[in-house]
């Protein structure tokens, strides 16, 4: 019997599965049935068992001990008509996250640093399950990204859904939000979903996405899992247990560029130094006369509904405002940054900032491309490949560089400002990493002395990355 | 559409309640809204970032921003905005940026960048400042407000009020109400706009009373409170305030926290009823104009009726059949491609006895076979590709209307 037979076939014929927008119902049984996994409830609604869509394969694996017969509806994935025609030789440890996720029962999250090819190891994931895959991204770049290489490796269409594409095949590469808006469609034509960085899957709308699926295989990739929100135990229930770990400081040299970092502080003039304390000093008094605490978690949305209330919350929130506009992009780092564009100008520089305003200024100053998320596909794409054959020497780019995006051949980081984040400032070191034959990666960190920005630097750096 | 950290609320203990506008507040409201609406239309023909900037120096009380910033966003969700660069800022970006990179490779000595600028300036034969200017043309802030559909202050003020409702929905996970309408027009309204927006929904007979009462949600909320169809909901309160007299209480995941809050909301047709939701959609439009063409003694016309079956639910159908010499009655409603939940819910009323003949028109897309309901019962599904045509509907309604209802039999 094939899918297209049992299409139709009602309830009546005995137990049916079916996916109803990122469930599965199961009808046919009694409210009152035990040995269903925990998940799988009486919905009065349609007078139908129905289970979140992640719970599939359990429900499926629950019917069989219990030796009750479906009709299996839910699932419509396929088997891959043809297997992956191009084979990469994997490194030692590939093979090896390979092996350990297949010791998983096919579920569970690979941790790899940036550039050590995480991707190769989710290609021979598909390839060993040959299972219909959805691969979720962050980023569109990202999509465009894993489009290109799962199309050179399975010589088949891929599909695409987000970013105005809506083109599905059983090889589709998607988004995150595409995903958490899609899947109560599509979550029943995938075998196999691959999480592409997926440290942001925890997130409550992103998880969503994860329930809605039907997928029993599941393959999560991050170099960062850790969450500050503290949600990353999340991941063990939507994908499986972290399978694979290895470190960028376990594979540099040998699989990773060598790399070194360098901090340069610079100072403020005087004039600049003198507004810089004025301003901090208005809102720090705000601060200290409302008993907010920014190291506290909820410090900062304190602040920020405090100082909406009255005339001198806002004149603080200005003066916050400001003091960090002068430590972030003091004229002094602007004119490092010159230095280091003229230095390393037959290398391929990325320039990092924490807002897309100073990307802009940099662009404008240095003419050289910028690339946010206001940048269309088709420029960055063409960016991109602009940088990769030399055309340009230096992008400038706020956070929409900092992962995933393969660009081999950049050996130089110039962070110009950042959060306090370790994942994205190891996030930024990754994408200089890249092997490339005597290739040595060199990574800038300016910071403004004496300013706040010192103390968030020192955060970012609590990496064994930077030690 | 208002976000959550636009809308004036308060907390009562479980309770989330919208602060109305106060009637000695409603001057002042009154004067933001008219400087909001002026300040779009003096900034028409002007890019976005002058209006924002404009907009950012205009001097508002703190006890006032947040009304004052809604009613701006308010003013400005009717805006169309549009690139206005004459140079392509692609285009001109790929020549600067590139022969930048050149300049900068072969250079032994300072950048040059405004030598540059000025050479591509000569060839283009524009000064370097609408080179500046051309550059990033196309970013957001440098867009042209083309247009501005502005209402009047108060009807802006009114836009707000709602607003501020839908906006607490944004954050709901399922939604309980009342609804009592003088006719079946504004129910039918109503669950239009439900089946639109492909919400679940339960509905009810209230006692002896004559409203009906409504479940929505949709179909993963059995297993968590999610606000995933929080907007939806948002979308389908116009519909409600069309009744004559309505109440709703929502169950709401509230602030960063997410805390489960309710909120409640009533009143009568001040609203006036959205004529669009009321006059058939385009899809049964096309299937009367198609049936008026056949020769049938069949007479179709848009139902009044509710067939409620209590205990098991309620349905609206959008047509009736009326035989031209016996007066027998068959009705249609069509499903679409709506939900396959709301299907098995009208296969069980069938079955539990739905005193009237009825046939379903629903889309192949939802893989429900004409089969599900035997030749027993007095109602058909008709299934279709992607137009109803009005000789199969009527052959399903003449097939149906042999058949005997549990009145009937």
């Amino acid at each position: 019997m094939t899918a297209a037979d049992i299409r139709d076939e009602g309830p009546a014929s005995g137990v049916v599965l079916r996916f109803v927008a990122g469930t599965v119902e199961v009808a046919g049984l009694p409210a009152q049935t035990v040995g269903l996994p925990a998940g799988c409830v009486w919905d009065e609604r349609s007078a139908c068992l129905r289970a979140p869509a992640c719970r599939y394969a359990e429900v499926v694996l629950a019917l069989r001990a219990m030796k009750i017969p479906y009709l299996d509806e839910a699932r419509r994935y396929d088997t891959l008509a043809t297997p992956a025609l191009a084979h990469r030789e994997p490194r030692p440890y590939q093979t090896a996250a390979l092996a350990a996720w297949k010791a998983a029962n096919f579920r569970g999250v690979v941790v790899l640093p940036t550039g050590a090819g995480k991707t190769l190891v989710a290609h021979m994931a598909i390839d060993d399950r040959q299972r219909s895959t959805l691969v979720v991204t962050p980023t569109l770049d990202l999509v465009r990204q894993w489009h290109d290489g799962l199309r050179a490796t399975f010589a088949t269409k891929i599909g695409i859904v987000g970013g105005g594409d809506y083109e599905v095949h059983p090889l589709t590469v998607t988004t995150y939000d595409s995903a958490y808006l899609h899947m109560e469609h599509l979550g029943c034509r995938f075998g196999l979903v691959v999480f592409d960085e997926c440290h942001h899957l925890p997130g409550e709308s992103y998880a969503l996405g994860a329930r809605f699926c039907l997928a029993p295989f599941r393959l999560g990739l991050t170099a960062t899992p850790e969450r500050t929100d503290g949600r990353d135990p999340i991941l063990d229930e939507l994908i499986g247990p972290i399978v694979y770990r290895k470190d960028i400081v376990e594979l540099a040299g040998e699989y990773l560029s060598s790399y070194e970092t360098v901090r340069v502080s610079v100072d403020l003039s005087t004039e600049e130094r003198a507004e810089y304390e004025c301003e901090r000093s208005i809102y720090r008094q705000f601060l200290a006369e409302s008993g907010i605490s920014m190291a506290g978690p909820r410090g900062f949305s304190d602040f920020i509904i405090r100082s909406s209330r009255t005339e001198e919350g806002q004149r603080a929130f200005a003066a916050y405002r400001r003091q960090r506009e002068i430590a972030f992009t003091a004229p002094a780092k602007l004119d490092y940054v010159e230095r280091l564009l003229h230095q390393h100008r037959a290398d391929r520089t990325i320039v990092f900032t924490q807002d897309n305003a100073t990307v802009y200024l940099l662009s404008r100053k240095f003419l050289i491309p910028a690339i946010t998320h206001h940048t269309r596909v088709s420029e960055r794409s063409a960016i991109l490949q602009g940088f990769i054959q030399g055309d340009y020497a230096a992008i400038a780019t706020s956070k929409v560089l900092n992962e995933g995006v393969d660009i081999p051949e950049a050996n130089v980081a110039i962070v110009m400002s950042g959060s306090g984040s370790v994942r994205e400032h190891v996030q930024r070191l990754g994408r200089i990493l890249r092997k490339g034959e005597d290739k040595r990666a060199v990574l800038y960190e300016l910071v403004t002395g004496g300013t706040s920005e010192s103390m968030t630097s020192m955060r970012r750096r609590d990496h064994v990355a930077y030690r | 559409m208002l976000t959550a950290d636009l809308v004036h609320v308060r907390r009562r203990g479980d309770r989330l309640q919208v602060v109305p506008l106060a009637d000695a507040e409603r001057p002042r409201a009154r004067e933001l809204a008219a400087s909001a609406l002026a300040l779009v239309h003096a900034h028409v023909g002007l890019p976005r970032g002058a209006l924002l900037q404009a907009w950012a120096e205009v001097a508002v009380a703190p006890s006032e921003t947040r009304l004052a910033r809604a009613l701006f966003k308010l003013a400005l969700d009717t805006c169309e905005f549009d690139e206005g660069a004459a140079i392509d800022p692609v285009e001109l970006r790929r020549e600067i940026f590139t022969r930048s990179a050149s300049l900068r490779r072969s250079g032994v000595g300072e950048f040059a960048r405004t030598d540059l600028l000025q050479e591509i300036a000569r060839s283009r034969g524009v000064d370097v400042d609408a080179l500046e200017e051309a550059l990033y043309a196309d970013l957001p802030t440098a867009h042209i407000l083309r247009k501005a559909d502005l209402p009047s202050p108060d009807g802006l003020l009114t836009t707000y009020e709602l607003a501020q409702h839908q906006a607490v929905l944004l954050r709901a996970v399922r939604l309980h109400a009342r609804v009592f309408c003088a006719s079946a027009a504004g129910y039918r309204a109503l669950f239009r706009k439900l089946k639109f927006h492909r919400l679940l929904y339960t509905i009810e007979k209230l006692g002896r009373e004559t409203g009906y009462a409504i479940d929505i949600d949709g179909p993963f909320s059995l297993f968590e409170q999610t606000t995933k169809y929080g907007l939806k909901l948002a979308l389908a309160l116009p519909a409600l305030l069309g009744c004559d007299t309505w109440d709703l209480t929502a169950d709401l995941r509230w602030g960063k926290d997410r805390r489960p809050l309710r909120y409640h909301l009533r009143g009568g047709a001040t609203t006036p009823e959205d004529e669009s939701a009321v006059a058939p959609t385009d899809e049964i439009a096309a299937l009367l104009s198609d049936l008026r063409r056949q020769e049938s003694p069949w007479q179709a016309s848009p139902a009044d009726a509710i067939l409620d079956l209590p205990g098991i639910g309620a349905c609206v159908p959008d047509l009736e059949f009326v035989h031209r010499e016996t007066g027998q009655r068959v009705y249609l409603e069509v499903l679409g491609f709506w939900s396959r939940a709301a299907v098995w819910k009208r296969i069980e009323m069938v079955e539990a006895g739905l005193p009237q003949s009825i046939v379903f028109a629903v889309s192949k897309h939802l893989r429900v076979s004409e089969e599900v309901l035997g030749d027993d019962t007095p109602a058909a599904l008709y299934v279709y590709a992607r137009t109803l045509h009005g000789r199969a509907v009527l052959d399903r309604v003449e097939a149906v209307a042999g058949r005997p209802t549990p009145n009937r039999k």
